[in-house]
């Protein structure tokens, strides 16, 4: 079993109640969001909704005991995932990141405002090393969320990434009119971290190619589709070609897919790169320059060498796979049964190197401690 | 070995409890007036059993057609909900997979869980 500390890229944290919030809100905009007079106007956009088994797509274990909340709780994830997994880095990634995708996009743009500054605040003031965090940003309006990313990432460095849940402007994230945002983000050296759920969970109607599926079942096995397109579209667009320094991780799409997209990019470009010249080397080279992958929701074949040998058909793999947990949503992975599903060989890049790389943390070091 | 695990009262007619019984954890299923034991470690990713949800167990009737039967409870593990009988520790669709499950009686009152000897050894080890 591995032992050494971890790195989670995908850790969802959340506020104990949503006046948290609501009091980070600008005086005009704190009036607008308790107008109603009974609650308060939804802080994120009205979800497409798949029953859950359990009625929550949380781990039923993972709820404090005062009630609030699943991952609104500092001492809750502690005890149940910093502590006993020697989380070294959390990166904490709200739950999941969808706020920018309420429909007033003036809203939208101060809402990120709002929850950025209580996330500095509360948790990154918690004062625990471990815990680190991303930037949320309006990305409807892409230079207003470079703005956001210039004015908050100085303010504190455990700052780690720039979040994209939900595509704003309903194109492909590799379209140039998101460019505002990675230029930002090159420009104060974070990765994008781009996570599955924004069109599935927003009623955008573009969850998924095909229609809408029927149950829980069919829309999660194929839950990835936005995701990779949006992959496809920011190596097919040139965007690492315009932020060489670009970094992008991928989260919450599995990782077996890798070989067979890779395999197709590679395939079509010599023919289709016509519409694509700036794109100067082979997707699949950029991809391993510029892209890493957490594990979860990991496939799990009953046999865990096929696996390996799917993925080992992509040379390199090992360089570009990160382990993560999603705590704590109901699917989340647990390190010991992912490390037993992988090479021992790989864990010390599964379970920190890849992602330190991502994140600018320091390597192991040769007793496999984190520096 | 029965060890006594509380006043039958005190659970809920139809839930479950985790305990401590000579070191192990176990969880405890009420389903009316029957009583099953659990190891409380799914066999999937060691999530704990206890805190997931007990509830009539899945029946098919056929395709798109999903029926329920009262006298199965199964446990809905509260990480990825895994379910198994309660009265077996089976899982419910995969005749490999099952959770170690244990006899539970009712005596005077009293809820008695037939622990294994071997519980006793190695709490004394
Ligand atoms: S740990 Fe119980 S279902 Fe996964």
């Amino acid at each position: 079993m591995y032992e050494g500390p971890i790195i989670d890229p995908d850790v969802h944290h959340s506020w104990k109640s949503e006046d948290w919030i609501i009091d980070h809100l600008s005086p005009r905009w704190r009036e607008f969001a308790r107008a109603s007079g009974r609650g308060h106007v939804p802080l994120a956009a009205p979800g497409t909704h798949w029953p859950h088994l359990h009625g929550v797509n949380k781990r039923l274990d993972g709820y404090p005991a005062d009630g609030s909340p699943s991952g609104s709780d500092y001492e809750t994830m502690k005890r149940q995932l910093l502590d006993p997994f020697h989380i070294e880095r959390a990166i904490l990634s709200f739950d999941v990141g969808t706020n920018p995708g309420v429909f007033n996009a003036d809203f939208a743009i101060e809402l990120c405002r709002a929850i950025n500054d209580w996330n500095i605040e509360y948790w990154l003031g918690m004062g625990d090393p471990r815990l680190y965090s991303a930037i949320l940003v309006p990305t409807r309006t892409p230079e207003a969320a470079a703005r956001e990313i210039r004015r908050v990432a100085p303010r504190h460095g455990h700052l780690a990434e720039v979040l994209l849940v939900y595509s704003g402007l309903g194109k492909p994230f590799g379209d140039p009119a998101y460019d505002p945002i990675y230029a930002a983000a090159a420009e104060v050296g974070l990765p994008i971290a781009l996570h599955v759920g924004g069109e599935l969970t927003c009623g955008t109607g573009r969850a998924m190619a095909g229609g809408m599926a029927g149950s829980r079942l069919e829309m999660h096995a194929v839950a990835s589709q936005p995701t990779l397109h949006h992959l496809v579209s920011l190596i097919t667009h040139g965007t690492f070609e315009k932020f060489p320094s670009l970094k992008l991780m991928l989260i919450e799409v599995g990782v077996a897919w890798i070989p067979w997209l890779m395999f197709t990019l590679d395939a079509q470009y010599p023919i289709l790169r016509l519409e694509s010249p700036w794109v100067k080397r082979l997707p699949s080279e950029t991809f391993r320059e510029h892209v890493r992958v957490t594990t979860q929701p990991c496939e799990f074949p009953e046999q865990p060498k096929r696996l390996i040998e799917l993925l080992q058909c992509f040379d390199g793999i090992e360089d570009l796979l990160c382990f993560c947990t999603d705590y704590a949503h109901w699917d989340e992975d647990e390190p010991a049964y992912v490390g037993s599903r992988f090479p021992r060989a790989w864990w010390p890049k599964l379970f920190w190197d890849n992602a330190a790389w991502v994140y600018g943390f320091p390597r192991l070091d040769t007793a496999g401690r984190a520096g | 070995m029965l060890v006594d695990v509380g006043e039958a009262s005190a659970f809920p007619e139809r839930g479950m409890r985790a305990l401590d019984v000579n070191g192990r954890r176990v969880v405890l299923v009420r389903w009316g007036e029957e009583w099953f034991g659990l190891y409380d470690r799914c066999p999937h990713q060691g999530g704990p059993l206890g805190q997931g949800v007990v509830l009539a167990g899945p029946r098919s009737e056929g395709v798109g057609r999903i029926g329920v039967d009262e006298r199965e409870p199964v446990v809905s593990c509260g990480w990825h909900g895994w379910q198994f009988y309660a009265r077996t520790g089976r899982s419910t669709w995969d005749e490999g997979c099952r959770v170690p499950s244990y006899r539970v009686e009712v005596r005077d009152g009293r809820v008695m869980l037939d622990a294994p000897p071997s519980w006793r050894l190695a709490r004394q080890a």
